[in-house]
């Protein structure tokens, strides 16, 4: 597996050297790269292959947790314009301290962008996944998947604020995601209990792309770059179960925030980010981020990338 | 699942090498450069896109800061996703407002507009 991936990074890394700029999903003049943290509000044809998670946890009484790195995947298909369909998962995780490997559930999912202004580079979407229990490695294997599946209703929001007047403001965006999951099994087998989780989690964003087309003119260096902050985090809010002694708390909150870098290229983004852990439930010391993301609207535009639905769009059209 | 993982990056390694690019043109760079100061005026203006685009959809307007307009050639096509503008007189100093609409090969509309100044 890993061989592959070295083979079709060493291709992407030929076409980073040929041409310029910009995808993703576009509002207006505003692009909003996959974040890592949460998703992008868009509905888009992308392959994120792979998507890479470093992180340290800490055990109840202070010392070090499993150290965990996964490699994960999704596939993004537009049916409309404004509606599409993905599939994907955490993956593969390998486990350290103490020592386990196995792969997550598959999740699928189906996004619908229901609000576009592009003159205000505004957008929101609302979508449905579902984990699907035992898609990943069986119940005997070190790292078992959950057993059960989980149904998530999600809202997404982003707005950029190149309509604003003054010129500091206007290659910032703000993006947004609020889930609430539902295990569809609400005690398991041994005894514990599945929650209801509430996930939100948001990215500031500043678009060196927006200054350089817009505001400024920047050195080509820099002008595929967009530095963000972001963060997510995630509260149990029912069926919580007993407490655990030995355990954190099932009412804590737990969560991740950091810096993050996307580079934005024709065919493809790479972005990395640094994950700060925002207590002890959470991890331990900082762990990374990391994605490379692949566009399909613009590396198969006729074909794979294109809405398998869509009227032909005239070249007086606007968006 | 190891099999699929290799499908999909082989895949996605042919498509890289047959892509073609069609995503939105904005404007990659500009003659005077966006939110620039030069000291006199240009002959021309020069603004060169991310895409190719189609020239009979796309145009240019220039504008002083107060919003009077300024005599200016119909924007011409130059090589490389350019695009020129002819001013009819030369610039006084001041603050002037390019005003852009292209629409790229794969048809989708893009504008924007953009400062730039004179020094006196
Ligand atoms: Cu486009």
């Amino acid at each position: 597996m890993i061989r592959y991936f070295h083979r079709a990074l060493a291709a992407t890394a030929l076409l980073l050297a040929t041409s310029p700029l910009y995808a993703h999903t576009i509002v207006g003049n505003r692009v909003f790269p996959a974040t890592l943290t949460i998703d992008d509000p868009g509905v888009n044809d992308e392959l994120a292959l792979p998507t890479f998670s470093y992180l340290q946890s800490a055990n109840p009484d202070g010392s070090l947790g499993p150290v965990s790195y996964s490699l994960g995947w999704e596939y993004a298909k537009t049916i409309t314009p404004d509606f599409g369909l993905s599939i994907g998962s955490d993956g593969y995780t390998w486990q350290r301290n103490p020592k386990a490997e196995g792969w997550s559930n598959i999740e699928t999912e189906a996004k619908f962008a229901f609000f576009q202004d592009p003159a205000h580079e505004f957008i929101m979407s609302a979508a449905v996944s579902a984990e699907i229990g035992n898609t990943g490695s069986s119940q005997s294997a070190s790292l078992p998947s959950d057993p059960f599946s989980t149904i998530t209703p999600k809202f997404f929001i982003g707005r950029g604020f190149g309509d604003v007047s003054a010129d500091w403001v206007r290659p910032f965006a703000v993006t947004g995601e609020v889930d609430y999951s539902i295990p569809t099994v609400t005690i398991n087998s041994d005894g514990s209990y599945n929650p209801t989780v509430l996930t939100y989690g948001a990215s500031l964003q500043y678009s060196l792309l927006y200054e350089n087309s817009f505001v400024h003119q920047l050195p080509d260096v820099f002008n595929r770059l967009i530095p963000a902050f972001e963060g997510i985090f995630s509260t149990p809010v029912a069926n919580l179960g007993p407490a655990d002694p030995d355990d954190f708390s099932t009412r804590d909150t737990t969560g991740v925030v950091g810096p993050s870098l996307y580079y934005i290229g024709q065919y493809f983004e790479i972005g990395v980010m640094a994950q700060i852990p925002i207590n002890r439930a959470s991890g331990s010391h900082v762990g990374a981020l990391a994605v490379l993301d692949i566009f399909l609207d613009d590396v198969a535009p006729t074909s794979l990338g294109k809405p398998l639905f869509s009227a032909p769009l005239s070249p007086l059209a606007h968006y | 699942m190891k099999r699929i993982f290799s499908l999909i990056a082989v895949g996605v390694a042919l498509m890289l090498l047959d892509g073609q690019a069609f995503a939105h043109a904005f404007l990659d760079h500009a003659v005077p450069g966006v939110g620039t100061t030069v000291a006199g005026s240009p002959v021309e203006l020069e603004l060169t896109f991310t895409e190719d685009i189609v020239p009979a959809f796309s145009g240019v307007h220039v504008a002083t800061e107060g919003g009077a307009a300024i005599a200016a050639g119909k924007a011409v096509p130059g090589p490389a996703n350019t695009l020129h503008v002819r001013l009819a007189h030369a610039l006084k100093p001041g603050t002037y407002v390019v005003t852009w609409h292209v629409v790229s090969v794969d048809t989708h509309h893009t504008q924007g507009s953009y400062k730039f100044t004179i020094a006196p």
